[in-house]
């Protein structure tokens, strides 16, 4: 009988987030004490992140897109501006990192046990990881 | 040695599937255990497929049963 389990891909590795971002090719920065973040007129918000999108990355007329460090979750959650949230830039933004995020952090729990791993992508924006191991 | 898979799809939104494949019965729930790092499990139990199996066996059953 197979079993299949589904998750909520939350940002919980540093490492997988860099990567990520990378990954999705837009140009971002990273403050390990935390920034503050600005608005589209260039002012500062009361918001600071440990990763930032600036705004000009983001969207017309956005406002800087943030990742913070959460010590109570353990994990980083999303700073996006309403106007951002209004206009989607922000969520889709945040969807492509969490497809990348959960693709790398997938891998590097995968090559810890020293699974094998095949990558493809498939018509519809699903990216197909197969594991592969051996059990005694 | 057993060879198993797990399949992993990620969607458009990061949403995680994972599926475990090649191996049979309780054994194969802890398998993918470790994938429980990468967020918050919302489901964790038997395909679609096996539990159509049980329901075939449980209806084989009975008519033997019967």
């Amino acid at each position: 009988m197979s079993k299949y389990k589904i998750i909520q891909t939350e940002f919980r590795d540093r490492q997988a987030l860099a990567e990520a971002l990378i990954d999705v090719g837009v140009p971002f920065e990273e403050h390990v004490g935390g920034a503050a973040l600005y608005g589209y007129q260039g002012d500062e918000r009361p918001e600071r992140a440990n990763f930032i999108v600036r705004r000009q990355h983001v969207g017309l007329s956005s406002n800087d897109f943030g990742l913070e460090w959460d010590a109570a979750t353990k994990s980083y959650r999303a700073h996006i501006s309403a106007y951002d949230q209004q206009q989607g830039y922000g969520p889709r933004l945040l969807n492509r990192i969490k497809q990348r995020y959960a693709v790398r952090h997938t891998i590097a729990l995968a090559r810890a046990k020293g699974m094998t791993i095949t990558e493809q992508k498939d018509d519809h924006g699903v990216i197909r990881l197969k594991l592969a191991g051996y059990r005694r | 040695m057993q060879r198993y898979e797990i399949e992993v799809e990620v969607g458009p939104d990061g949403e995680v599937k994972a599926t475990v494949r090649g191996v049979k019965g309780r054994q194969c729930g802890p398998l993918s255990k470790f994938l429980d790092a990468l967020g918050a499990v919302t489901h964790d139990g038997d395909t679609p497929e096996a539990l159509q199996e049980v329901q075939q066996g449980t209806r084989q059953q009975a008519a033997i049963d019967h």
